[in-house]
């Protein structure tokens, strides 16, 4: 009896602590999920009612050369979350020392991430421009390579905009991976290192674990946003992507706002929002695993 | 060598690769300032110069005769506070639900969580213009900041993990000392996250600072625009007037690196009292 | 009980003036920059002044946002009365029932012949949707004074044709440290639709689409590529325009100082105001089948479910009256459409040549750009499959036919949605 009403309770105070979220899930949330996706089903001319038409929009997209090159684009682009994650963790590492000037350098690599895209990317562009760009110059002049046409060529948009990328989510991630490392406890280290460990064995045996909270979290939300990534490709192409740089959320975009082919778009933000759950669903069974909670 | 000398030196050769490298992180700032000092003819100069020939302050003075930038600032200001304010408070305790309390259905409902951070908005877009229209919100900021008080799925999930990171240790010995959930929250896990806690603080300010397309699709009035926002509206159709929304850009830059450095100092200040309180 | 009685009849007389005076209050959407809101605003003013009936409220929103808050609001079904409508999206809006049908109101009231006017930015299906506002050339050559005066080349002028036109941008590409790029350029024509391609095919003889407009002919139609091929050549032949590979990240070519000549759309000459050197507009060079321009233009439209259309038509009406539309070129916010009004707009010096190339206009060489339904999206696909061409990765003819199959597929689909 004692267990029945207590479990009750942690039920009931549980959905209280909840409260907030779902009323906003059911009353701002809910209502435009449960649209857009009746949306999939149908065209909408906006004026009058949307029309039910089956799984049409899917099958158009299955011939819809465009959709799945969007699509490749996008999924190459999400190598970018690995390798940003841990160029990020290793700099957060590094300068996660008590000193005011690692603070100093932590605000310098958080900068990207504050000014606007279009100045990052408008300094990447000329950075990376085939003729007058430094990368170029310094390729040829320290080690005689001619450099790519970064983004003009089809073979050097991705990873350019990796680089970009890349680039531009080290600052953000080290300030989460510095609260994160700020929050071990540093009797831990000290008594690693009284039992004679060394730096390496430290990291990776004592620091990683720990930190693999962050990591998990910094993964999934970073691979969540490299797939609706919209305005790098937008802005590095002068509005102008094409089908080696069309990401498919900008191809979303395109399609609802410009094209008057809303249902089309929603049955595309839709199968996106699936690849994306089952990428998640694969990092949570992975969570089960190599992710440690004290 | 004795060993500290050579710690030391690796030290210094650390810190100089890690300033080096941050050059390359400070070039868009750099880029931005100097363009919005730049002579009207010589922001579209080709090669690209990085300085100005001479430095043209009037610029900034120009800018604030065309646009209504206190304006803008005002209304920034109001909204990134506010929903600071509404998603701490909120995301905190739904956090607090997700890491520590087991009731049915929480699988369920994380996934739900972790959902609406998977839709592209853009499809969401129309049907909430419709709903916020319907509420007679539009024209308003209140579709932009009322909705904060519901929690956000980012910081919810982000606080939930370093909620879970906490010993349990402590969990368990509060609870069986007959504390309830919410003194256990309040009283041991809000001091204990006070880095983290402050880090959503900071990320919220900064993502609702610099949000410019809520405004844009809400709001139909240019006073009433956010300074992101408003600075749109210095870019036409055919062209921009790139000298002045370097400028704004500038202007609009500078409140959040201070806060930036400001929180830097409670994020580390947050583990003294973490490890005191331990 | 007498002054109660005085009292209350007061009060009633000041209600019923009050009524009587409570005005229609409409409001009026567009795009803009900060100054073109500021004209606007003037235009508005100057509206609500002139009469006291009507009250128009002006809102904007950034040029990004404005065609997804205006869907927003048509779904939601609070689009403001009157809104600012491009040739781009037109079509589309007017067939789905966005806009309020107004022939009736517009043949009794408008003389087209007094107006620079476009049907096709006004009319669908045989109805009159929209009222044309101002008026946008493109394909207008602009060209660096400074550059010409040092080389000692005659400045471009009426007798220009491509032979000229390849001539005098060799002798003014110039590569001084011989290192292979040179530092001035003779010539850049733009790759998108108004500033330089449709111009050019059109002044070589070819359409960009069939007569009926079902079909894409850059390809198939003969002249049409002749017309791909010349600013194929321009870049890969002659070597007088630089590679588009080379334009990355210079959005507007002619402020660099670098360019002896380019194309582009009047719109850009509010930005060329302030440039450090001299220059002057000239009109595009004759091609085999003459002198084309485009002539892109906005109009102003009324929502279908307005409740004032009435109030919302006299607004339209002062807009691209005398009244507005003076205003409109006095402040150089737009070309006025209104022909009585056109030339306030180009009242100086440097510009003022350009007022000849409305004579093309007669003639009917100042062409719309043959906009159909879903345009955005074959425009778009034109574009960035000939951008390959232009990049120098595939040669101008498989550009062309790959584009003009792409494009054939999204026109097809188009049409055969209106039919249902």
């Amino acid at each position: 009896m004692i267990k029945k009403s207590y479990r009750f309770i942690e039920n009931l105070i549980g959905y209280i602590f909840l409260s907030p979220w779902l009323f906003g899930l059911i009353f701002f949330g809910l209502g435009p999920l449960i649209f857009s996706i009746i949306l999939c089903f149908s065209e909408w001319d906006l004026i009058s009612a949307p029309k039910l038409i089956g799984f049409n929009n899917f099958l158009s997209l299955l011939e819809d050369e465009l959709f799945w090159k969007s699509l490749r684009n996008t999924l190459l682009f999400s190598f970018s979350v690995p390798i940003s994650t841990f160029i990020s963790l290793f700099f957060a590492y590094l300068m996660n020392r008590p000193k005011s000037i690692f603070s100093v350098l932590r605000s310098i690599y958080f900068i990207p991430s504050v000014t606007p895209a279009v100045a990052n990317t408008v300094v990447w562009v000329w950075l990376l421009h085939p003729q007058v760009g430094i990368i170029n110059y310094l390729l040829k002049k320290f080690f005689s390579i001619q450099g790519p046409n970064w983004l003009g060529d089809p073979n050097w948009i991705i990873p350019s905009l990796i680089i970009i990328a890349v680039w531009g989510a080290i600052g953000y991630n080290i300030v989460l991976f510095t609260a994160g490392l700020q929050a071990i406890d540093p009797q831990i280290y000290e008594a690693a290192e009284i039992d004679g460990a060394n730096k390496w064995q430290i990291f990776f045996k004592i620091t990683i674990p720990l930190i693999s909270p962050t990591t998990f979290f910094v993964l999934v939300t970073s691979f969540i946003w490299s797939f609706q990534v919209f305005d790098i490709s937008y802005i590095a192409t002068n509005g102008r992507p094409d089908e080696h740089s069309l990401t498919i959320v900008y191809y979303l975009f395109q399609n609802a706002f410009q094209y008057f082919k809303i249902g089309k778009a929603s049955a595309i933000a839709w199968i996106l929002t699936l690849i994306i759950g089952f990428v998640t669903y694969i990092e949570f069974k992975i969570e089960k695993k190599y992710v440690f909670y004290q | 060598m004795n060993k500290t000398k050579l710690e030391g030196i690796n030290n210094l050769i650390l810190i100089l690769i890690l300033f080096g490298i941050g050059v390359l992180m400070l070039l868009p700032f750099i880029w931005m300032f100097f363009t919005s000092l730049k002579d009207w003819g010589e922001i579209f100069k080709f090669p690209p110069t990085l300085f100005p020939s001479k430095l043209r302050w009037e610029n900034y003075k120009e800018l604030f005769q065309i646009a209504p930038v206190i304006a803008w600032l005002k209304n920034s200001l109001f909204l990134s506070i506010v929903s600071t304010i509404g998603v701490l408070l909120s995301s905190s305790i739904v956090a607090f639900a997700f890491a520590m309390m087991n009731f049915k259905g929480k699988g369920f409902w994380f996934s739900i969580l972790l959902l609406t951070m998977m839709v592209p908005f853009h499809v969401t877009m129309i049907p909430q213009y419709i709903l916020f229209r319907y509420l007679g919100w539009i024209n308003t900021l209140k579709p932009l900041w009322v909705p904060t008080f519901t929690g956000a799925p980012y910081m919810i999930f982000l606080l939930r993990q370093f909620y879970r990171s906490v010993p349990n240790s402590y969990f368990e010995s509060a609870r069986i000392d007959g504390a309830s959930f919410w003194q256990i929250f309040y009283r041991i896990y809000v001091p204990l996250s006070l880095p983290v806690t402050v880090t959503v603080a900071l990320l919220t300010f900064i993502n609702q600072w610099n949000y410019f397309l809520g405004p844009l699709i809400y709001l139909n009035d240019i006073n009433k625009m956010t300074i992101t926002a408003g600075l749109s509206f210095l870019q036409g159709q055919s062209f921009g007037y790139w000298n002045y929304i370097m400028a704004g850009s500038t202007i609009a830059v500078l409140p959040i690196l201070l806060l930036f450095l400001l929180t830097q100092k409670y994020i580390i200040e947050g583990i003294m009292l973490q490890a005191g309180l331990k | 009980m007498k002054k109660f009685l005085i009292f209350s009849f007061l009060i009633i007389l000041l209600s019923l003036s009050a009524l009587g005076q409570s005005k229609i209050q409409i409001t009026y959407m567009r795009w803009g920059d900060i100054r073109e809101i500021e004209v606007e605003r003037k235009i508005v003013d100057a509206f609500n002044q002139s009469q006291n009936k009507i009250f128009v409220n002006l809102e904007s929103t950034a040029w990004g946002a404005y065609w997804q808050q205006l869907q927003n609001r048509i779904a939601a079904g609070n689009a403001p009365d009157v809104m600012l409508i491009s040739g781009a999206y037109f079509i589309d809006l007017a067939s789905k029932g966005v806009f309020k049908d107004i022939t009736d109101w517009a043949k009794k009231d408008i003389n087209f012949k007094n107006y620079y006017y476009n049907p096709e930015l006004c009319e669908w299906d045989g109805k009159i949707y929209a009222m044309i506002r101002d008026i946008t050339l493109g394909g207008i050559m602009f060209y660096n004074k400074d550059i010409f005066d040092k080389y000692k080349i005659k400045y471009p002028d009426w007798s220009w044709d491509w032979n000229k036109w390849i001539e005098a941008a060799q002798k003014l590409t110039i590569d001084e440290n011989k290192d292979g790029t040179p530092e001035i350029w003779g010539t850049y024509v733009p790759t998108w639709g108004e500033g330089g391609l449709y111009p050019i095919i059109w002044s070589a003889g070819g359409t960009v689409l069939s007569k009926d407009k079902k079909s894409c002919t850059i390809y198939s139609n003969p002249k049409s590529l002749e017309g791909l091929k010349f600013m194929y050549e321009l870049r890969y032949k002659y070597k007088v325009c630089p590679s588009e590979s080379f334009m990355q990240g210079l959005s507007d070519p002619f402020m660099t100082g670098n360019f002896a000549t380019t194309l582009g759309i009047s719109s850009f000459i509010v930005s060329y105001k302030k440039l450090p050197f001299r220059w002057g507009i000239a009109p595009i060079p004759s091609g085999p089948a003459g002198r084309f321009m485009s002539a892109n233009q906005l109009s102003l439209a009324i929502y279908s479910k307005s409740k004032y259309p009435e109030a919302a038509w006299e607004f339209i009406k002062f807009a691209t009256g005398p009244k507005g539309q003076e205003i409109m070129g006095k402040e150089h916010q737009a070309i006025p459409a209104l022909k009585l009004k056109t030339r306030v707009y180009f009242d100086d010096p440097n510009i003022k040549s350009a007022l000849t190339i409305f004579s093309l206009y007669e003639k009917g060489q100042l062409k719309s750009l043959e906009f159909t339904p879903s345009w955005l999206e074959w425009n778009n696909m034109l574009e960035t499959t000939l951008g390959y061409a232009w990049q120098g990765k595939v040669d101008i003819e498989k550009a062309a036919k790959t584009a003009e199959d792409r494009v054939n597929k999204i026109l097809q689909e188009a049409w055969k949605k209106l039919e249902k």
